[in-house]
Order: C-alpha cells, then sequence, then structure tokens
C-alpha cells in the first residue's frame, strides 16, 4: 500500500504544470538611473521571466536561501555590491553588468562597463593627437591600460602613463604632464578621477589648449571635448543574449565583454576653441 | 556572582590575551587609502540621486515549512562558543539546561522532546543512537557558516526528524586569495578561556578552511566545569568540469562536569570524530547530482563518582559507529524542481555499564528513498513530498507531506505545510519509534515599511511518545498546539529590534495538561551596529516552563559588545565582551538544572 502511494507521488511530481516560477533572478545593487536603464535594456531582450531584487530595499538580506528556495537558473548581478553578494553563493551561475570596481571572487561572464581601448584610440586619431596622457590605477585599470598600450603601438597615438595610488596624486600627476601631451585621456578609474582632483584636467586642458577625451556626459559641460559614453540599455540587451546563451548551456568566455555600442558627444565649443578636426557625423 | 568580581576576572583577562593582541597587532599594516566614490558617481557626477533606505528587513521565505535561518553575521554578533549559543536566541528554540559553554545541554524546537529534533553537520547526523540525543554543545561556534532550522516534523526529507531539522552548515574555504585567518581569545568569569585559530584560502582549485580550538572553564555551575578541544578541517577541490568535491573532518574531545547531586558528582568524557565527502556534480543546467560518504565515531563515558571522596560509583560506555552514504539527483525543469535520493547507514551502538550487566550491542541497516517536488503555478507554490524508510528496527515508515504558498504580494505570502513524521528515540529499546502528524498555517509580509512580521500557528499530534512519569514505561498521546510570532525592524539610528514570541498548549490523551512543555517563550533583541564598526546587542530571554520545581524569576538579559578596528583591506582587530544573565535572573525547568548565573567575558578577534 505504502509503494502504492509512492508510486502515485511519483506520477503526481512528474506530470507537466503550467507554472510561472522564474528564470533569472536580477539582483541590483541600489535603485539608480543608469543601472534601471541597463535592467530595461535586458528585459527588452531577455523573453524569459525575471524576478528583481534591489539589495537596498532590504536590511537583511540572504541570497543563499533565496536560490535554495526559488531555484532560480541564473542571477544577473547589476552592479558591484550585487556582484559580490551573487558570488558568495555556489548553487546558481552568476552574470553581470554594471559592476567597474567589483573583484570577483571567481571568474564569471558579463558585460563590463569599459569601452575597448581601440574605440578611444580611434577618436583621439581623429582628432589629431599623437602624445596623449593617461592617469591610472594599476590595481584598478592595469590590465586595461596594458590593452590600450598593445594597441596603441600599432597606431601613430603614444601613450604617456602617470600611475596614481590615491586621488589626492592625480592633480600633481597632470602637472607632470605639462608640454609632454597633446590630449588627456580620462579613464573610469575612481582613484584617477576623484570628486577632488576632475578640475585637475580641465585646468590642464585650458592652460596647455589640450583636449580631454572622457568617458561621460557630465564631463562635457566641465570642459571636456570628447566623451564616448556607454549606451546602458543597449548593454543589458547585450547582457540578455550572453544570459540566453548561459542558459542554452553554451559556455561562456569568463571576464567581461566590452560593450558594443558607445555613443559619441562633443562639447563644440571646446572643438573649436581649441581647433580640433571636428567629429562630426560620427 | 557579584559584577565586582566579575569585573575583577575581566581584569585578569589581561595577561592571556597579551600575546594574541601583540599578534594581532603585528600583522596589521598601514590603511589603504579607501575609495570612497562609487562608479555610478563616477559616470553621472556627484550629488546624483540618493540611495533609498532600507525599506524591508528582509524578503519573504518562499517555503511552506516554518524556517530560520541564522547567518554568519548574527552568529559573529553573539560572541557565541558553541552550537547553543547561537540558537538559544532564535525564536521557538528552548534550551533545557542552561550551562556553561561546552557541557551537555538539550534543546527543543516548539516544545517538543530532546530527542525528536535532528541536528546535522555537513548533513552528519550528531544524534547519539542509543537515544536519539544531539550534542549540540561540542560543535564549535566559529566554524559554522549558517544554520538552517525546520520547525516541525521535517521526515519527508530527512527520516527521523519528528520534531524539527537544526541544519549547521560550515564555513567554506575563502575563495579569494591563498591564506588568510583569525586568531581569537576570550578569557571570562570562572577561568572561562576559549583560544581559537583559522586558516583559509584557496591555491588554484583547491581551497582548505581549517580550525583547532580549546575551550575552558571551571564551571559556571556546581560541577559543570568543562574541557572541550576541537579540531577541524575542509578541503575543497573544484573539478577541471563543473562540480566539487569536499572533504571534512571534525574531530572532538571534551571531559566535563554535568551535574551535582547530594553526595555525588556526574561527569561525562567524550571522543568522537564526524568526517565526510562529498561530490557536487552539474551533469547540465538542469540535472546535478550530489554523492557523499560519511561516518560518525563517538565514544561517550558517564561517571557518577562520590563527593566528595571521588570514588567511582557508576559508569556507562556508549559507542557509536556509523557507516553510510547518499546520493542525490535535483532536476531543475521548465517549471519544476524535482529533487530524488537515497540514504544508506550501517550502524552500530554498544553500551557497557549502567543497570546493563556486561556489553549490550546492536547492530542495524538503514535507508530511506525519497521524492521532493516543487512547482510554481500562479501565485501559487505547491510541495509535494514523500519518504520510505526501512529503519532496521522501528518499523518501516512512510512520510508524506504536503506545502503550499500563496504570494500575496513580491514580499507577502500566505503558508500552509501538513506533513506526518517520526523519530527514532532508541536504538535498544524495541518499539521506540515516536510519530507525529504536524500542521502549520503562517503569514509572512516585508510589506508594512520598515517592518518584517512573521506568524505561524501550529499543531503536533504526537503519539507513541515514550514516557516514565509515573516510573513505568508508557506509550502516551500529547497534542502541543499553538502560535508563532516574529518581528524584525529595519536600522534607525543604527538600532534594530527583534522579538519572537512562542504559546503552546498541551494536551494529553485523556484531555489534561502536562507539565515541563514551555507554554510561553519570548526572545527579544535589540542590536546597534553602527558605521564605525561598533556593535551592541541586547538579548532578551523568557520561559515559562509549567512545571512543577521550575523556575522563571525575569528575563534572562545578555549584553554582547564589540568594536572593529580596519587596518586594512584583509586586516582588522576586533575587541568584544559579554555580560551574561546581566541581572541574574532564574529561569530553569527543574532545580536540578538550575540555569548560569551572572557571569562575563572580554576577548579579542584578529582576522588577516
Amino acid at each position: 500500500m505504502s509503494l502504492l502511494r509512492l508510486l502515485v507521488l511519483v506520477f503526481f511530481t512528474l506530470i507537466p504544470t503550467l507554472a510561472l516560477a522564474y528564470d533569472v533572478l536580477l539582483l541590483q545593487s541600489m535603485h539608480d538611473k543608469g543601472y534601471d536603464e541597463a535592467v530595461r535594456g535586458f528585459k527588452r531582450d531577455y523573453r524569459g521571466s525575471v524576478r528583481r531584487i534591489v539589495l537596498t530595499d532590504y536590511a537583511d538580506f540572504d541570497l543563499t536561501r533565496i536560490t535554495r528556495e526559488e531555484h532560480p537558473k541564473l542571477i544577473v548581478a547589476v552592479g558591484d555590491r550585487a556582484l559580490e553578494v551573487a558570488q558568495k553563493q555556489h548553487a546558481t551561475p552568476v552574470v553581470y553588468m554594471m559592476a567597474l570596481n567589483a573583484k570577483p571572487r571567481r571568474p564569471a561572464s558579463g558585460v563590463s562597463m569599459l569601452l575597448d581601448p581601440a574605440r578611444y584610440l580611434s577618436v583621439l586619431e581623429e582628432l589629431g593627437c599623437e602624445r596623449v596622457g593617461v592617469l591610472y590605477d594599476p590595481a584598478r585599470s592595469g590590465a586595461y591600460v596594458k590593452r590600450a598600450l598593445a594597441l596603441a603601438g600599432r597606431s601613430r597615438i603614444r601613450l604617456v602613463l602617470r600611475e596614481v595610488h590615491a586621488p589626492k596624486e592625480t592633480p600633481a600627476m597632470i602637472a607632470s604632464l605639462k608640454g609632454k601631451v597633446d590630449a588627456l585621456w580620462m579613464l573610469p578609474d575612481t582613484t584617477a578621477v576623484s570628486p577632488g582632483s576632475t578640475e585637475a584636467y580641465f585646468l590642464f586642458s585650458q592652460a596647455e589648449r589640450v583636449p580631454v577625451v572622457t568617458f561621460a556626459e557630465v564631463y562635457l559641460s566641465m570642459g571636456g571635448a570628447v566623451a564616448l559614453i556607454i549606451d546602458r540599455y543597449d548593454i543589458g540587451r547585450q547582457l540578455a543574449e550572453l544570459a540566453q546563451n548561459v542558459l542554452d548551456g553554451n559556455q561562456q568566455d569568463e571576464g567581461g565583454e566590452p560593450p558594443r555600442r558607445a555613443v559619441t558627444r562633443t562639447n563644440e565649443g571646446v572643438v573649436r576653441q581649441l581647433r580640433l578636426n571636428s567629429l562630426a557625423g560620427r | 556572582m557579584s559584577i565586582r568580581s566579575a569585573v575583577l576576572s575581566v581584569g585578569a583577562a589581561v595577561k592571556p590575551m597579551v600575546l594574541t593582541v601583540a599578534l594581532c597587532l603585528l600583522t596589521v599594516m598601514p590603511a589603504r587609502s579607501d575609495d570612497d566614490l562609487s562608479s555610478v558617481e563616477l559616470f553621472n557626477g556627484a550629488g546624483g540621486d540618493p540611495v533609498s533606505a532600507n525599506r524591508s528587513p528582509r524578503p519573504a521565505s518562499q517555503t511552506a515549512e516554518n524556517i530560520t535561518v541564522v547567518t554568519a553575521d548574527e552568529i559573529v554578533a553573539l560572541n557565541a562558543h558553541t552550537l547553543p549559543d547561537i540558537i538559544y536566541a532564535v525564536t521557538g528554540i528552548q534550551l533545557e539546561v542552561i550551562s556553561t559553554p561546552g557541557t551537555l545541554t538539550n534543546i527543543e524546537i516548539q516544545g517538543s522532546d530532546f530527542d525528536h529534533v535532528l541536528v546535522l553537520i555537513d548533513n552528519v547526523p550528531l544524534n547519539s543512537l542509543s537515544d536519539n540525543f544531539p550534542d549540540l554543545a561540542s560543535i564549535p561556534a566559529q566554524i559554522i557558516d549558517r544554520i538552517e532550522i525546520v520547525k516541525g516534523a521535517a521526515s519527508s526529507a530527512w527520516g527521523s526528524a519528528l520534531g524539527g531539522v537544526i541544519n549547521v552548515i560550515t564555513k567554506v574555504p575563502q575563495q579569494d586569495r591563498p591564506a588568510g585567518g583569525t586568531l581569537a581569545g576570550s578569557y571570562g568569569t570562572r577561568q572561562t578561556v576559549d583560544g581559537r585559530v583559522e586558516a583559509t584560502g584557496t591555491v588554484d582549485r583547491l581551497g582548505y578552511y581549517l580550525f583547532a580550538g580549546n575551550l575552558h572553564s571551571d564551571g559556571l555551575r556546581p560541577n559543570n566545569q568543562v574541557d572541550l578541544g576541537n579540531l577541524y578541517g575542509k578541503l575543497q577541490y573544484e573539478l577541471p568540469v563543473r562540480g566539487t568535491v569536499t572533504l571534512t573532518t571534525l574531530y572532538t574531545t571534551r571531559e566535563s562536569g554535568v551535574l551535582a547531586v547530594p553526595y555525588a558528582d556526574i561527569n561525562d568524557q567524550k571522543h568522537e570524530l564526524i568526517a565526510s565527502a562529498a561530490l557536487l556534480l552539474p551533469l547540465d543546467n538542469r540535472l546535478s547530482l550530489d554523492a557523499a560518504v560519511r561516518t560518525r565515531q563517538s565514544t561517550m563515558e558517564m561517571f557518577t563518582i562520590s563527593a566528595p571522596g571521588g570514588v567511582t560509583l557508576q559508569s556507562t560506555r556508549e559507542n557509536d559507529n556509523s557507516i553510510g552514504g547518499s546520493l542525490k539527483a535535483s532536476w531543475l525543469g521548465e517549471w519544476q524542481l524535482v529533487v530524488a535520493g537515497v540514504d544508506y547507514d550501517h550502524v552500530k551502538v554498544s553500551l557497557r555499564g549502567g543497570r546493563i550487566a556486561g556489553e549490550e550491542a546492536k547492530t542495524a541497516d538503514r535507508a530511506g528513498i525519497y521524492l521532493n517536488d516543487t512547482f510554481t503555478v500562479g501565485n501559487f507554490a505547491i510541495t509535494p513530498s514523500a519518504r520510505y524508510d526501512w529503519t532496521g528496527f522501528g518499523g518501516d515508515r512512510f512520510s508524506p507531506s504536503f506545502g503550499i504558498t500563496y504570494a500575496l504580494s513580491e514580499n507577502s505570502l500566505l503558508r500552509g505545510y501538513t506533513a506526518r513524521g517520526y523519530s527514532l528515540t532508541s536504538l535498544n529499546r524495541a518499539e521506540s519509534t515516536e510519530k507525529v502528524w504536524t500542521s502549520q498555517l503562517g503569514f509572512e509580509s516585508g510589506d508594512v515599511p520598515s517592518l518584517w512580521l512573521k506568524a505561524t500557528l501550529f499543531r503536533n499530534d504526537t503519539w507513541d511518545v515514550i514516557s516514565n512519569d509515573l516510573g513505568r514505561l508508557a506509550k502516551t498521546r500529547q497534542l502541543k498546539h499553538g502560535g508563532e510570532f516574529e518581528l524584525r525592524t529595519v536600522p534607525v539610528f543604527n538600532t534594530s529590534l527583534s522579538t519572537g514570541y512562542t504559546y503552546i498548549h498541551t494536551e494529553g490523551g485523556d484531555g489534561q495538561m502536562f507539565q515541563s512543555v514551555p507554554k510561553h517563550t519570548l526572545k527579544l533583541g535589540l542590536r546597534y551596529r553602527d558605521p564605525s564598526r561598533l556593535q551592541a546587542q541586547l538579548i532578551g530571554n523568557y520561559i515559562d516552563w509549567n512545571a512543577t520545581g521550575s523556575s522563571n524569576r525575569g528575563v534572562l538579559w545578555d549584553l554582547h559588545v564589540s568594536k572593529t578596528f580596519e587596518y586594512a583591506e584583509y586586516t582588522s582587530f576586533e575587541v568584544f565582551g559579554s555580560l551574561r544573565n546581566i541581572f541574574a535572573g532564574q529561569q530553569y525547568v527543574t532545580d536540578m538544572y538550575t540555569n548560569t548565573g551572572r557571569w562575563a567575558e572580554v576577548g579579542v578577534r584578529c582576522h588577516f
């Protein structure tokens, strides 16, 4: 009789059911317009079911319990803290986006916030610059700068590098580039670019009459010449493709893919003032 | 014990801790300037949209069972020595004996008997074979990463677990560096000294976590001294293909005083080895296999010694040997998760001494198969499960369960759960299988701003419960039903509040109430934690045991304080102190086992 009950249960459990369990747990570090935009892009192209949890909504968040109870097939981490939290569990694979400063515990696939350096070099070439000053923290941007150097070797651009290990070192390091560069390339590096040091880039630009090529539109109004901006919405769409590949069981490359789309914005006033080659038509 | 003497004891702590402090300070490095500009500010400029504050203490748990999780962060805040110090603060858990850390204690879940609770560490059952007693006090708190507590019968997943399960999950090796560790030491009243060392890291694919600890106390109650030594090791190897192999070993040795009775002391001595080897193998994105072999080898002796005189009047010795394994397959389909598995254990127990002449030994082969399913239909999550056990000596047991949750909103749900379960309360006694039918109805919500609420009504109908209250063994029926309510708040001015209350009404088969089941259990918690990493936690515990000879004079209040100093990315130094039972309250189920009085300790922890 007991075995009969067991067989009934087996039959019951294996009946196909119409269900709405979700596949992807979207873990977002906090509420932010940029993150929301990336999430909208993700949801536009990812057709499966998603549950979104914003970490800052909870004082005590236990991801291990959620993965154990709700069995998502994939975690999409949006932001540095989300990636850190996601990697504390082992049960569910993780992909990420919008995580600039995270130090992944394990290799993970995702879309990085760093555009391919070739794009920047191409812009700098079009501006007619040859000697380009770059400030960077080796601990944060060492690998990126190494790639940029390798690519620069194949062009007429020469990178003039300055290492910074603390935000307060930045102004002095910028000053040390006086007379040695035709442009500054501002990297998204929180040591090299901080509220206290941002002004130094643009004061140098005005004094030396060299353009600053930057990564965010906000720096154009401060005196930047050209900004090569990530498209957050497209990053979300790019990650949606990557997520679907992971769910389909395809092996993914570890590490962050560069965003596939960039938007160029120029500060025409600065371009004219510095008599730079125009980037119109890009 | 007066406050003055406690303070004096604390003062005496300076000497043994100097070495630890010195070692800690030797490892510190100049602080690295921290970058406080987030990537959001970097891309959007400073002064962007403010980040929202916490709206809810925690997300609602989506399981049908009544589960409580204690995380590593909460464990550290309690300055706990061993496992009972941690679960002491959990709603619905009652410690029958509040004793010197490391010494024997009994625990109940919602008024269950102590031998109805299954305790697992690294998936190896801790319960003894002769009387199903789980010796929680021998598990050092430091090796624990999290504890998952299932309240109510959990036999459809775990087998013999009438009253619930305490699943102890140990720390995993630190993954992001090759070496790290912790040195910790504390000193308190009655020479209560706890020293612990941890080392952890990952080199290539191999991770390790090693622990050694020794806890000594002259005893906070009469004849309640302890010397507890633990060694623990975990090796984890990530296979070149997907999957992990994990080896764990816990070795425990203990000598302690259990009880003082007129003209005699009762002491115990224990050696125990728990080991497991587990393979986790995801075959693809949907199917994964877990396979494990495990063993528990334990020798426990109890001595009755004349006092004064020290002559051994009686001794009993129990040898427990179990060896077994398990195989589990999990299939995550489009719509549901199905978990099926099989457990097998060969167990052997031998008893010598006491009232039994010579040695009595018994062996058994136990096996169980189970099938658990979870699927979701709209806002409903449905969990039918069943397990069939061949217990070897307690008959064959079929344990079904059925759970259902209904999501009222994204962070509120209703839950219902019903299950039949059993516990094997003795290997040596015939027909010692006790049974239960558990039913629970609950509500959980994080939708009220800043609050998290959980309420559960439960009914545990147990029968074939072996009782010797009348001086003879009898099988009785016991009905325990009641309610449990939990509440937490988000931090306001860095301070959060938690509270839990459990009410249990008991009836025997004849409609009469019976004693020694806690009628009211109240847990209170007030936690302060500020950004400078100063934290303080006040814990209150009140139990009305509803028993002749019991005492419930006031709430037992414990205060735990700690301050952490960061020196570098991976190096920190923490000073902590605890004052337990601040107002010297009395709370015990029988005056044979009075609770510990006021006592204090201070300590340091150094992470590097």
